[in-house]
């Protein structure tokens, strides 16, 4: 038993060097992974890079255009726009990754599960699916967030559930094809449980795809829920986030382009680094697929 | 054919009631009732009253009967009255669909224009410069937010030029911004998907055939790969209706455009809940329908497809 488990293991090793080999020299995992270190730097640093503090108001300065003293201007209340778009790295990488978390580990296992053990369950869950999928995504975690009321959280929460019909299908799909294939019926036949066929043998089909999944993912959660926040629905104010720094921007965009400007900016510049490091994942992981996105 | 047709129709019933009752349950999820939402409006009801006007909605009975009537409403084409104004959510509704449909359309239009040609033009001169330089914009199209997109189209093209309206009260102008703010994220997908399954379809034995037959290039791209290249890019458009009618909501409140979006987010804003439920499965039943037209074109454009497989 010893033998023939360590066996496969000495064999990932290799493939998974091999498939890091590949990722590193891949230029949109290198351009997407630099651009994404910043703006997590952005995140994790805020409280030190920010030069000044993100609800500090001095009207005397309100409205000013990008100068020295405020690289991107200054908003309506005279805070300095530079330091709010540092800041507002955090709640959109938290609407980001915490949705995909949510879904990946929900949608997944239970796709697993059903797709493997099939039968009734996987029929009715299919049709769960179907059903979840006939509602944009964003329209379900507009309601979500209508039924738990505004903030991050409640963002958070609803795009998280609003993804998690697409990993079922995802995750579920890949088991039953490979359910068929020979190693695994080789498996069953030798006699291994269905903990061990599942963690073992099948994973290694579903984890490729659902990480290209999970980081396109990412990117469009962090676009939904700046979208929601746009709408008014996210974190109440002073607090600074970029859809609703973008929304307030609206306001004053004849006098003060810079107030919306920037935030977007920044929000594109997040979201292109996670489509590139999800676009080069699928290059190396999953060639084949077509890719739908989550949005 | 007419039995393809009516076999996917028939498929979509099971999936609408669903969403009836999915979305309902998830309303019976929302903290307070009717009541108190019109309580919170500003009307004062004593305790009296307010059990009297339960009894009179029918709030005290089972959830079960509850769904029962409201699935039996939605038969009737009642879906409920809105607790802030004495208007039916249908009416609501119904007076806001158009514009939000038109809105939609215009942005797959808008997709459809710039993506395909896109997409073709990069499969064309594979690996090139120009192919990365259209694959990057593809990226790029992809990770800008469209509300923020459409804000800088405002800027660019109302304040500043002066072209177009900044506000969409309807007719042509004022659709142009927002069809092209909806339009630009669905055309980088259908770009990528175009020039992906294009590349595929040309490393086909029977273009081989049609390039050995003396047919120039131009027509071998787009008689004969493109044709096969977009029975994928057809489904990829049915999905991205659901996204275009998701944005669409942002989109109109954006540029104070009348339509379901606005109707959406003030019911929210204001805990009008009946209307909120039904924009929201009118929005989905939109979704829904497209998507069996969608198959039937898929149908029409590969007589190989069968029902239930796609």
């Amino acid at each position: 038993m010893q033998d023939s488990a360590s066996v496969p293991v000495v064999a990932t090793e290799q493939f998974s060097v091999h498939i890091w080999r590949r990722l590193v020299s891949h230029r949109s995992v290198v351009v997407g992974g630099l651009l994404f270190s910043i703006v997590l730097a952005a995140a994790l640093l805020a409280g030190w890079v920010a030069p000044y503090g993100p609800v500090d108001t001095r009207p005397d300065v309100a409205l000013q255009p990008p100068s020295r003293a405020h690289l991107m201007g200054t908003d309506h209340y005279g805070r300095d726009v530079l330091s709010r778009v540092i800041h507002g790295a955090r709640p959109s990488l938290v609407m980001g990754v915490v949705p995909m978390i949510i879904s990946s580990v929900v949608g997944t296992t239970l796709g697993m599960l059903f797709g493997y053990y099939g039968r009734w369950a996987d029929l009715f869950l299919t049709r769960f699916v179907d059903i979840a999928l006939a509602f944009p995504p964003i329209l379900l975690a507009l309601t979500v967030v209508a039924v738990l009321g505004p903030g991050l959280w409640s963002i958070a929460l609803a795009l998280g559930l609003s993804g998690i019909p697409f990993y079922i299908r995802m995750a579920r799909g890949q088991v039953i094809q490979a359910k068929e294939a020979p190693f695994v019926q080789t498996a069953i036949a030798i006699g291994a449980g269905d903990l061990r066929v599942m963690f073992r043998h099948i994973i290694h089909r579903v984890i490729p795809p659902i990480l290209v999944m999970m980081t396109i993912h990412v990117a469009g959660a962090i676009l939904a829920g700046a979208a929601l926040s746009f709408l008014g629905l996210g974190i109440p104010p002073p607090s600074p986030e970029w859809g609703t720094m973008i929304q307030d921007g609206r306001q004053f965009i004849a006098l003060s382009w810079w107030m919306a400007f920037f935030p977007g900016v920044a929000l594109a510049v997040t979201v292109f680094a996670t489509n590139l490091l999800g676009d080069g994942l699928r290059d190396v992981l999953d060639p084949r697929s077509k890719g739908e996105r989550i949005r | 054919m007419l039995r393809y047709i009516f076999g996917r129709m028939t498929l979509t019933i099971p999936v609408l009631v669903g969403a009836a009752v999915l979305i309902f349950l998830l309303m019976q999820l929302v903290p307070g009732d009717a009541v108190s939402a019109v309580m919170a409006g500003g009307a004062k009801l004593s305790p009296e009253q307010q059990v009297e006007m339960r009894e009179a909605l029918g709030l005290n009975r089972p959830l079960l009967v509850q769904l029962g009537d409201y699935l039996g409403g939605l038969v009737q084409g009642d879906l409920g009255r809105s607790t802030r104004s004495d208007r039916t959510v249908l009416s609501m509704v119904s007076a806001q669909i158009s514009s939000t449909l038109i809105l939609v359309f215009a942005g797959m239009a808008v997709a459809i224009i710039v993506g395909v040609p896109l997409g073709v033009l990069a499969a064309r001169r594979r690996n090139s410069f120009v192919d990365t330089l259209a694959m990057g914009t593809a990226v790029l199209g992809l990770s800008i937010p469209q509300f923020w997109f459409g804000l800088m189209l405002i800027l660019l093209f109302a304040v500043n030029l002066g072209w177009f309206p900044a506000l969409s009260s309807g007719g042509f102008d004022g659709l142009v911004l927002p069809a092209v703010a909806l339009g630009v994220a669905e055309a980088a997908v259908l770009a990528r998907l175009v020039r992906s399954s294009l590349i595929e379809s040309l490393e086909q034995d029977y273009i081989t055939t049609a390039r050995a037959k003396g047919s120039s290039d131009r027509r071998v791209t787009w008689r004969h790969g493109l044709r096969n290249a977009l029975v994928p890019v057809i489904t990829m458009i049915g999905l991205q209706v659901g996204n275009l009618l998701g944005a669409a909501v942002v989109i109109e409140m954006l540029f104070a455009r009348q339509g379901l979006g606005q109707l959406v987010v003030n019911s929210i804003l204001r805990r009008d809940l009946p209307v909120l439920q039904g924009s929201i499965l009118i929005l989905a039943a939109i979704f829904v329908v497209i998507n069996v037209v969608v198959d039937i074109l898929y149908k029409v454009l590969d007589p190989r497809v069968k029902l239930g497989a796609a």
